[in-house]
């Protein structure tokens, strides 16, 4: 999928693209809705305190990373597993590559990993003559139409029926009509016989836990669990922040994950597995391979963006946020949408490319208040802001004029009240029926979409003179 | 009780009738009103664009500005929210200036959050006979904390026909800059508000900040939908009864 590199012409496509913005609608008006029924469920006081438990295990785990990622790489490699510290998306992928070459893998089955898109796991394997198929529904679809994932959880939730009965109809020998259940069933059956020739199987890691270098995955579909029991080589990527100490803080994690991702009070599937299989066992991997990546994540420890590795990818603030729900995942530009991606992008592929991301917020805090974790996203959009201005010297050299003279005019009443004054005088060849509706830029912008109301005859200050001593002696 | 009032710079340009009546219906309610020449603005629009020395250039003054005021009174939940969760952070690292911050927060309230909290009232006796809707603003709500204090206020009014607006916390797209800069977005995501305000079927929309006011009245405006725009002192300055000015 060719991305677009400048993100104005990304969301002005993606505004054009009526049927995408009415999937998106649909499908984050439906689990925003699914979520504040859960809430409703649980109570707000108490989810609230569900909320306050997960910031403070997540805090802890993200101030004691060295110690639990060494925990967890020593219980790993105890339970019979191997495991790659990937410092870059290169790294992690060169490690997997070559895995498949000494493997001789035809068929690779992947499942529900963001991590893996991050990296660009699949066009490298492909490239080597693997066949890559990717087992979870959302993720098979958006690979038929080429594409990258336009949500956290729901990667396909742009589409609609129909262009899903098309992408599975280019596949399929027999017609799949647009009915749901026959779209389902189309899959179900297609990728039921890949699972069976499978040669190593990749999924993802929702949370690993530290003292018994157990994996967690989360889905409703179970394909990763198939792949986790049938691959006779299982590889997991997971970013380096996704641990947890142990059982215990996962039950907390597990029941907020559900209910802020789909409104659900646990996923469907929740497994747990510790690697390569007993002696005495049927099924499960022979050998295990934990790739952990860091990707531009440890940059982040210690640095005011810390909380930002908090996160657990439930997608409740893309749901949440009026921009993602308006221009979908794809305008911006890397794995990650909405709000958690405005600022993990610029974040972990830097301000020259992403920066504009930040100022894809109108900073409403919808997200700050969705997130389960409690991560202040929206601070950390202005934080953004406040960096490329002090760090870059320069917001750009209109902005850094207006905003000079904008702090000169207005820390000073007279000259404030001059300023006003001289917009009031010289506004009237843009003013009709007391009225703004065309004039020059940046209004123009505005102006684009609304009127504005002309500077009235008298300032408030003006009358207040009339006021000040009404009801008084 | 003595206040003074903050009546932010987008009220004084754009919108001195809402000052008006601020100052009318808190003087009903027996508020000793005086007002600081010198102020401007709480300094959001520089704040929110990153420019936080450039903020803070403003912020002092309006610290000065309100230095021996008791209380301060805004006709704007965002400019509040702009004083309690920016200022801390602009002045974060300089001792003297947090100190005078903190004391400067500790003293401001939002319009409808100091009727309802500080006086007590929440029955201002006004009289408006129209179907309304309200739309909550966003920095108000979520990041100032006040939610029910406008709502008290506005179904306590005399003849009111009062409407739940859907989805009233969601933005209205208006982001300050952010309407310049992702001028069609932002205009996306009010037209999806405007949708929300036709579908109530009422003949005014209130709310308590301005700016929204000015970015949803604009749309409003645009597509020649005659729905009134008010603020909440407008509303609650109506059939205001003997003391009226």
């Amino acid at each position: 999928m060719h991305i677009e590199p400048s993100f104005h012409k990304r969301y002005h496509k993606a505004l054009r693209d009526t049927a995408m913005l009415k999937a998106v609608k649909n499908g984050t008006g439906r689990l925003r809705g699914q979520r504040a029924t859960a809430i409703e469920g649980v109570g707000a006081d108490r989810w609230m305190e569900f909320r306050n438990r997960a910031e403070a295990i997540r805090l802890h785990v993200i101030q004691h990373l060295d110690q639990y990622l060494e925990q967890l790489v020593d219980n790993v490699i105890k339970n019979g597993g191997h495991v790659c510290l990937a410092k870059t998306g290169e790294e992690a992928v060169q490690y997997i590559a070559e895995l498949a070459k000494k493997k001789n893998a035809k068929t690779i089955l992947k499942s529900k990993s963001m991590v893996s898109e991050e990296i660009h796991l699949n066009p490298a394997l492909e490239q080597q003559g693997c066949n890559v198929i990717e087992s979870d529904l959302g993720e098979w679809i958006i690979q038929l139409a080429g594409e990258t994932p336009s949500h956290i959880i729901a990667p396909a939730m742009h589409k609609n029926r129909f262009q899903v009965a098309d992408l599975f109809n280019a596949v399929s020998e027999e017609k799949v009509s647009t009915e749901i259940a026959d779209l389902c069933g189309f899959a179900r059956k297609y990728l039921r016989e890949k699972f069976l020739g499978i040669d190593i199987g990749i999924t993802g890691c929702n949370f690993a836990l530290a003292d018994s270098g157990a994996i967690t995955l989360c889905t409703n579909e179970g394909n990763a669990r198939i792949i986790s029991t049938l691959a006779p080589t299982l590889v997991t990527i997971m970013g380096m922040e996704r641990i947890l100490p142990g059982l215990e803080e996962l039950t907390v994690m597990l029941s907020l994950l559900a209910r802020s991702a789909t409104g659900q009070k646990l996923t469907v599937y929740n497994t747990l597995s510790t690697g390569v299989r007993n002696p005495e066992e049927l099924d499960g991997p022979q050998e295990f391979h934990l790739v952990i990546v860091d990707n531009g994540r440890s940059k982040q420890l210690g640095t005011k963006y810390e909380k930002i590795l908090n996160c657990i990818r439930c997608g409740s603030c893309l749901n949440a946020c009026p921009v993602y729900r308006n221009i979908g995942g794809h305008a911006y530009g890397w794995v990650y949408p909405g709000p958690i991606g405005a600022v993990l992008s610029p974040l972990y592929q830097g301000m020259d490319k992403y920066g504009e991301l930040a100022y894809a917020t109108t900073l409403c805090g919808a997200c700050t208040f969705a997130c389960p974790v409690k991560i202040p996203l929206h601070d950390m959009l202005y934080a953004l802001r406040n960096d490329k201005v002090e760090l870059e010297k320069t917001g750009g050299l209109v902005e850094d004029m207006t905003y000079k003279g904008w702090s000169a005019a207005f820390a000073s009443m007279s000259r404030y009240r001059f300023s006003i004054g001289m917009a009031r005088r010289f506004q009237f060849p843009l003013v009709k029926a007391e009225k703004i509706a065309y004039g020059p830029p940046p209004i123009s912008d505005w102006l684009k979409h609304r009127d504005m109301p002309a500077l009235p005859k008298k300032f408030f200050h003006e009358i207040w003179r009339e006021m000040k001593n009404d009801g008084k002696e | 009780m003595k206040a003074s009032l903050f009546v932010t710079c987008i009220a004084d340009m754009m919108y001195a009738d809402v000052g008006k009546s601020v100052v009318q219906v808190l003087r009903r309610n027996g508020v000793d009103l005086d007002f600081p020449e010198g102020q401007t603005c709480c300094g959001q629009p520089a704040f929110s664009s990153g420019y936080y020395k450039e903020t803070a250039i403003v912020a002092k003054k309006m610290i000065e500005v309100f230095e021996k005021s008791e209380k301060v009174v805004i006709p704007s939940g965002s400019c509040a929210a702009m004083i309690h969760h920016g200022y801390p952070i602009l002045f974060a690292n300089d001792p003297i200036w947090k100190k005078r911050a903190e004391e400067f927060v500790a003293k401001c309230y939002e319009f409808s959050q100091f009727i309802v909290d500080i006086l007590g009232i929440t029955d201002v006796g006004a009289t408006f006979p129209k179907k309304v809707t309200y739309h909550s603003s966003c920095h108000m709500t979520r990041i100032l904390g006040v939610e029910e204090q406008p709502k008290t206020l506005l179904k306590n009014v005399k003849g009111i026909d009062f409407i739940e607006l859907p989805y009233s916390f969601d933005c209205c797209g208006f982001g300050g800059t952010f309407s310049m800069k992702m001028a069609d977005i932002s205009g996306a995501i009010v037209e999806e508000k405007v949708e929300n305000i036709i579908g109530t079927g009422a003949e005014v929309l209130v709310g308590s900040d301005l700016t929204c006011l000015m970015n949803i009245g604009g749309r409003l405006s645009r597509r020649g939908v005659p729905v009134q725009v008010m603020h909440l002192a407008q509303v609650l300055d109506q059939g205001g009864g003997k003391n009226a000015y």
